[in-house]
């Protein structure tokens, strides 16, 4: 068992609002990841720094500070600039989209309109390309 | 004029309510020639009364569109008040702005009066107000409701996210009602959802900011598509689909999303308002400069009455509101928008209680880029 817990792997969720973030959450955990939950924009950096994350799950509109902000900071940080980053965000304009993958966001989910299943599809498909 | 000399305290009386209105006021004679212009008419158009008089009404106001062009000649409303002999009222919802003399534009609300004699029409009179008052307004609450349609999102997405782990059974197995009644839950949270884009899609449209992204589209592989979607209500109401897509149809450059929410509007509207065991069919045809598209069906039909209205936002006919709940008024406001923003034409014959076939065209050069702006959805 401590084998299989130290072999988790953590997922990093940006997001303030705490229905959603429970539900990401649960589900994430049942799928057998560490997740590690950031409610405001201020946080991320910092928590991203400290808890080493495979992967971010990041949202766009967040107290203090942005999802552009918090991708912005990442790319120049050269421990960070590696770390996938999933935007899952309610935003759902091409503007956002082209804007945040041109910060260096790996995918882009619209909360609204996917499930859990392709986001945690998604979530596993660029840990595979990460490997 | 003689009675003008008759009755010097009358005129006076007339000359007063004239300047002391707070509208604009202009008479034309049937040569279009300007034969009254009051003073609330000079301040908004900065064209003094007495320099107006005789001049011709295009000279001193030109009806634009908000970017400024001249309207084009078929809706020129005060051919219309006049040819039609109809009183044209134009408001808010028409957005149509004039333009000053100094270049200022505004938008302006007109009520055109043809004026009556006993011989016939023997010109018109026209009443117009500055609007940029009401405009703001309306931005507003156009904003408003962008605004809002995205907090909506938010706990939509949470009501999706938990119905859809529950109803997957990885926290404990449901019985079959439970199953049941958590499937309408999250059948009715993906209609509210749905509702959503389409407010904001029209919020899109009415402040202006929807852009247009377009790429080489296959016509019927998008229309594939958005059938194998709706193939399930198909099957469910026995419905008999018709196709007839030319052998070769040319790739367009268009954008795919704006030619779903086109196909995703007519079919859907095809498939409710056809009863169980009708006909719907889809007709893609090449038509020098054009491809036309056409949508029909043997369904309930639009009541003549309400074929005026019918591309007007939130409408909804009569006819088809005791039938079927579901439904906005939205969805044709936006596949108009979408097709006249792309260059496109949009028409309709029906008759009700045999069927309905709606016909669009656009543009083989395809559409034209508008970039800086918002996406629909």
């Amino acid at each position: 068992m401590t084998n299989e817990v130290e072999q988790k792997i953590k997922i990093l969720l940006a997001e303030d609002d705490k229905f959603l973030a429970t539900a990401l959450g649960d589900k994430l955990t049942r799928e057998g990841f560490e997740v590690v939950k950031v409610a405001s924009g201020q946080a991320v950096v910092e928590a991203i720094k400290e808890s080493h994350p495979r992967l971010v799950l990041l949202d766009i509109i967040m107290p203090q500070k942005t999802g552009f902000e918090v991708l912005s900071e990442m790319r120049l940080a050269p421990a960070l600039k590696n770390i996938p980053v999933i935007v899952l965000s309610n935003l759902g304009q091409e503007a956002d989209i082209e804007k945040a993958k041109s910060l260096g966001a790996r995918a882009y989910l619209v909360k609204s309109d996917v499930d859990l299943k392709t986001v945690l599809e998604t979530i596993k498909n660029e840990l595979a390309k990460v490997g | 004029m003689a009675e003008e000399l008759q009755d010097p305290v009358r005129q006076e009386q007339l000359n007063a309510i004239f300047s002391s209105m707070a509208e604009g006021l202009i008479a034309i004679d049937n040569d279009r020639k300007i034969i009254l212009m009051n003073q609330a008419g000079g301040i908004l158009l900065r064209t003094a009364p007495q320099e107006a008089i005789g001049q011709d009404i295009w000279v001193v106001l030109l009806p634009c569109l908000a970017d400024g062009r001249i309207l084009p000649d078929d809706r020129l409303p005060i051919e219309r008040a006049m040819t039609e002999r109809n009183i044209i009222s134009l408001d808010l919802a028409d957005d149509i702005y004039l333009k000053a003399k100094n270049g200022r534009l505004f938008p302006v609300a007109m009520m055109i009066t043809p004026l009556l004699t006993k011989s016939g029409v023997s010109g018109a009179i026209i009443l117009f107000r500055d609007i940029t008052k009401e405009k703001e307004v309306d931005q507003a609450k156009t904003e408003f409701v962008s605004l809002a349609s995205h907090q909506l999102k938010t706990p939509l997405s949470a009501i999706n996210w938990y119905s859809e782990m529950m109803l997957s059974e990885e926290v404990g197995v449901l019985n079959e009602k439970q199953k049941e009644y958590l499937r309408q839950l999250y059948e009715s949270n993906q209609r509210m959802v749905g509702l959503v884009n389409s407010l904001l899609n029209v919020s899109r449209i009415d402040l202006g900011t929807f852009s247009i992204d377009p790429e080489p589209t296959k016509f019927s592989e998008v229309a594939e598509s958005v059938l194998a979607e709706l193939a399930p209500t198909i099957k469910t109401k026995n419905l008999e689909v018709t196709k007839s897509y030319d052998a070769v149809l040319p790739i367009i450059n268009a954008d795919p999303k704006l030619l779903r929410i086109i196909f995703q509007n007519l079919l859907s509207n095809a498939i409710k308002y056809t009863p169980a065991s009708g006909r719907i069919g889809i007709t893609l045809k090449q038509e020098e400069p054009n491809i036309l598209i056409q949508i029909t069906d043997s369904g309930y039909g639009i009541p003549a009455s309400a074929k005026n209205k019918i591309f007007t936002k939130l409408f909804r006919a009569e006819n088809i509101r005791d039938k079927e709940a579901e439904g906005t008024g939205l969805g044709l406001y936006i596949v108009r928008a979408v097709v006249e923003s792309s260059g496109g034409k949009i028409w309709f014959d029906s008759l009700e209680g045999q069927g309905t076939s709606f016909s669009l065209t656009l543009p083989l050069k395809g559409m034209e880029k508008r970039s800086g702006a918002k996406g629909l959805t």
